[in-house]
């Protein structure tokens, strides 16, 4: 029987403790668009996974036994711009999601909540939306402050819409309420997300090629 | 600017200076000879000197005053050696003869000047000699600025007429001239000699040795900065002065006679050429090449001329008439470069190379006796005045770069300074976040233990219970156990009592649950200034208080909308903030000591922060809770929450 198949979602999975992946792999297996295609423990396994490719979404602990996630994530960003990193952390690790989404994610999961949303996590951020919460909305704003350095020195400064909106989702307000303020689409405030995260990232790359260059690390000519 | 200011007064006064000491000389002039015609005699008389303006002349080498060949002739009169040549006679010498009344003094002693006494002078009172420059022909001197002085002996005046007969006779260099004499009181005289000795000998003597000293200032200062050609330059104006100056003073020449003369006389022209050389330099002129090249072009054919015309025995006036060109373009261009520039210092060195060319034409003037000017040679000052201009350029300057460099001291001081405290206050924040880095790994790290630890085992426990399909009230507590240990965590997040983004993290925290439960958020919070005093213990308070509600909407209230708000209001006049949540529930019975349902506790958390809580209810009108807080809370007590 011919099926009206929606192409797969394929997710690899880097992380060391078995009991998450198991919870990973039974949750996913709900849902079938999405395919788990690898499963690396650690960095090393981890980076011959990602520079194998065929993936479209990377699900990533920061917490690796031989090394920080981040280095993954980076490789990943680089070498696969299209697929989506989603980082898996435990929920004291707000600030380390800011430093993953510099670093190239575009979402996050927390460990410790019940994975039952994770599958519309990964469809969302398949569809251009990223998730946020108001702590790392807080935190965003406070390093973007239109005074702040920072601010400043992004290659692409954040647009009002987008700081608008940081500042809403830093109020707890949801996406559809925000949505519903700004008279947007609700998948909009998702895109809007994606896009700031992925304004840090260009940035955050550009602050490593030019400590590269001033370390004499990188020849940028 | 002081500098500019300071300079400007030192200008004001040499220019003051200068102006006086030629007022003074021109005064004098006046006030000593107002002359008058006497007896029909062309003798100029003043009230008490006799300027001779006649003589009469005869053409003889003869050692006594001639008997015959007289001849009347002018006082002073600068042509006489032609005369003598075509008299044919050698040396070159004449004698002159003039009277006078010797009543004109009454019976007062009385003197005589001569202006100038040239090489081998003779005086001659009523046939008796009065007067010898030299015993002999060897004895000669170049005394051609030198005045004589003479008081005549009283013993060999006649009481009416008396004949002063004067013997001059000539070597190389022939001079032969007939300067200004004159016969008065010996007071008078003696004053104007005095006068005449003073600007003429003395005074060219203090102005060289004053260019000397500066002269040898700024060889030195060219010696260490040799690309500053200027030292040079000026180091050259003051050489060729002083060497122009000589013949002022200097009887016996240092060299050949003949050749000290020639040199001196000419020196005019290379004096010239030097003082525009330099101003070229000083003033920055723009083609200085070309300049340079009219300068000494100029002045180099104007002394050419001069020898040519002095051998023949010409007026040597069309040399200086030829460089009257070169001055008047010269002294435009620097004018025009003072324009341009509107430094202190080009006007006042324009000034001052304009005063020393002047200076020049006077003398010139007055010694082929064009006019009397001030009676006495004024060009030694000319120098003087170019080199104090030159002095107080380099003083400025100086002035300028002692300034500059306090100036600069003081502003690597207050840099110094203020690096010095950028680092120490560097040093203080570093030190700061040190601490607050090993606060947050500490942090972190725990917060890591209990998630692998209590947090891992409450979900796997809860899982458990689900898939187990336990008791709702297991359910229902290991729920609430994994949410009390998250806002626990939760409180430590440092927010800096924003107490927005604490609601907002609650929200985050519960959505999934308060939407399980069928219930629709209503969101209606206000930007709130932050609660400066809230700490992560404050902030725990808050959110058990919070969580107690939001779990009594859950257990109790049967709602389908609860609504978060928070707005500034004030509690018995106290500003301060208040949080609302409400539910469209069942609502209750409220008794006035909060008993049950956890209100006493959240009223106990509430007044540990100084706050206050309340629970408005009625049965079917749903429940809200309000939690007020301060604004400045300077104590927050601790207290112990007595469980239920």
């Amino acid at each position: 029987m011919p099926l009206k198949v929606k192409p797969m979602i394929r997710v690899i999975i880097i992380e060391d403790d078995p009991v998450t992946v198991n919870r990973f792999q039974i949750a996913l297996e709900q849902a079938d668009d999405i395919e788990v295609v690898a499963v690396a423990g650690n960095v090393a396994s981890g980076l011959l996974l990602i520079e194998a490719g065929g993936y479209d979404v990377l699900l990533c602990d920061l917490g690796l036994p031989d090394g920080s996630g981040i280095s993954l994530i980076r490789v990943s960003a680089a070498l696969h711009p299209n697929a989506d990193i989603i980082v898996v952390t435990i929920f004291t690790d707000q600030v380390k999601v800011l430093d993953s989404i510099k670093a190239g994610a575009r979402g996050y999961l927390l460990k410790d909540e019940n994975f039952e949303n994770c599958i519309e996590n990964i469809r969302n951020i398949r569809m251009g939306g990223s998730p946020i919460s108001p702590v790392i909305a807080r935190q965003l704003l406070i390093q973007l402050q239109p005074k702040s350095d920072t601010n400043k020195t992004l290659v692409e400064p954040l647009s009002v819409r987008e700081i608008e909106i940081l500042n809403m989702l830093a109020r707890g307000f949801s996406n559809p309420e925000i949505a519903e303020l700004l008279s947007v689409s609700k998948l909009t405030i998702g895109t809007h997300v994606k896009n700031i995260y992925r304004k840090l990232d260009v940035n955050s790359r550009t602050e490593a090629v030019f400590e590269g260059s001033s370390l004499g690390i990188i020849d940028v000519h | 600017m002081f500098i500019s200011r300071y300079w400007r007064w030192l200008a004001a006064i040499l220019f003051v200076s200068i102006l006086g000491v030629l007022s003074l000389g021109l005064s004098r002039q006046n006030v000593e000879d107002i002359h008058f015609h006497n007896n029909g005699k062309s003798d100029v008389i003043s009230q008490r000197v006799i300027d001779f303006s006649k003589a009469d002349y005869a053409f003889s080498t003869s050692k006594t005053i001639p008997k015959s060949g007289w001849a009347p002739g002018n006082v002073p009169d600068k042509k006489l050696l032609p005369l003598a040549y075509a008299a044919k006679i050698d040396p070159p010498t004449f004698w002159a003869k003039m009277q006078f009344d010797r009543q004109i003094f009454d019976q007062q002693p009385i003197a005589l000047f001569i202006k100038s006494v040239e090489q081998n002078y003779q005086v001659y009172l009523n046939g008796n000699q009065i007067y010898r420059s030299a015993t002999d022909r060897s004895g000669r001197t170049l005394g051609w600025n030198h005045p004589l002085y003479l008081p005549i002996p009283a013993a060999l005046l006649l009481p009416r007429k008396n004949e002063l007969v004067i013997r001059v006779e000539t070597a190389p260099p022939q001079l032969l001239s007939m300067g200004t004499i004159k016969v008065g009181p010996d007071a008078v005289v003696k004053k104007q000699y005095e006068w005449q000795k003073f600007f003429e000998i003395s005074g060219p003597q203090i102005v060289s040795g004053y260019l000397l000293v500066l002269v040898i200032g700024a060889i030195t200062f060219w010696a260490r900065r040799p690309k500053e050609y200027i030292y040079g330059w000026i180091s050259l104006v003051g050489l060729v002065w002083i060497f122009r100056n000589l013949h002022y003073f200097i009887q016996n020449s240092p060299i050949e006679r003949e050749l000290f003369y020639t040199l001196t006389t000419d020196s005019i022209f290379a004096l010239l050429a030097i003082v525009f050389g330099m101003s070229v330099s000083y003033f920055r002129l723009p083609n200085a090449r070309w300049v340079y090249s009219f300068i000494f072009g100029t002045c180099g054919i104007a002394l050419v001329s001069r020898r040519i015309l002095t051998e023949n025995l010409l007026s040597e006036l069309p040399s200086f008439l030829l460089v009257v060109p070169l001055c008047i373009v010269m002294l435009f261009l620097l004018a025009r470069a003072s324009f341009r520039s509107t430094e202190v210092n080009y006007w006042s060195m324009f000034f001052a190379i304009t005063v020393a060319v002047l200076f020049s034409f006077h003398d010139l003037l007055i010694s082929v006796s064009a006019f009397k000017g001030a009676a006495v040679a004024i060009q030694p000052y000319g120098g003087l005045l170019i080199f104090a201009t030159f002095d107080a350029t380099l003083t400025n300057r100086l002035q300028t770069a002692l300034i500059h460099v306090e100036d600069v001291n003081l502003r690597l001081e207050a840099r110094v300074s203020e690096v010095t405290q950028n680092l120490i206050q560097s040093e203080a924040e570093r030190a700061r976040l040190q601490v607050t880095l090993a606060v947050e790994e500490e942090r972190e790290r725990m917060m890591r233990e209990i998630h692998d630890g209590i947090g891992s085992s409450l979900i796997t426990a809860l899982a458990g219970a689900k898939k187990r399909m336990e008791s709702p009230q297991t359910i229902e507590t290991l729920s609430r156990s994994l949410t009390d240990l998250r806002i626990g965590v939760d409180s430590l997040d440092p927010i800096e009592g924003d107490i927005v983004a604490l609601l907002a993290n609650l929200r985050h925290r519960v959505e999934r649950e308060l939407n399980s439960a069928g219930l629709e958020i209503i969101w209606d919070v206000q930007s709130l200034p932050p609660l400066k005093w809230l700490d992560p213990a404050g902030a725990l308070h808050i959110l058990r208080i919070l969580q107690e509600t939001i779990g009594n909407i859950l257990t109790h209230a049967q709602a389908t909308v609860v609504q978060f708000g928070c707005r500034v209001a004030t509690h018995n006049h106290a500003a301060g903030v208040i949080i609302q949540i409400g539910d469209n529930g069942t609502g209750f019975l409220t008794k006035g000591d909060f008993q049950g349902k956890g209100l006493g506790n959240m009223a106990a958390r509430a007044s540990a922060l100084h706050g206050h809580f309340s629970c408005d209810s009625s049965i079917g009108k749903g429940t809200t809770n309000s939690i007020w807080l301060p604004m400045e809370n300077p104590h927050i007590t601790e207290i112990r929450v007595t469980l239920e």
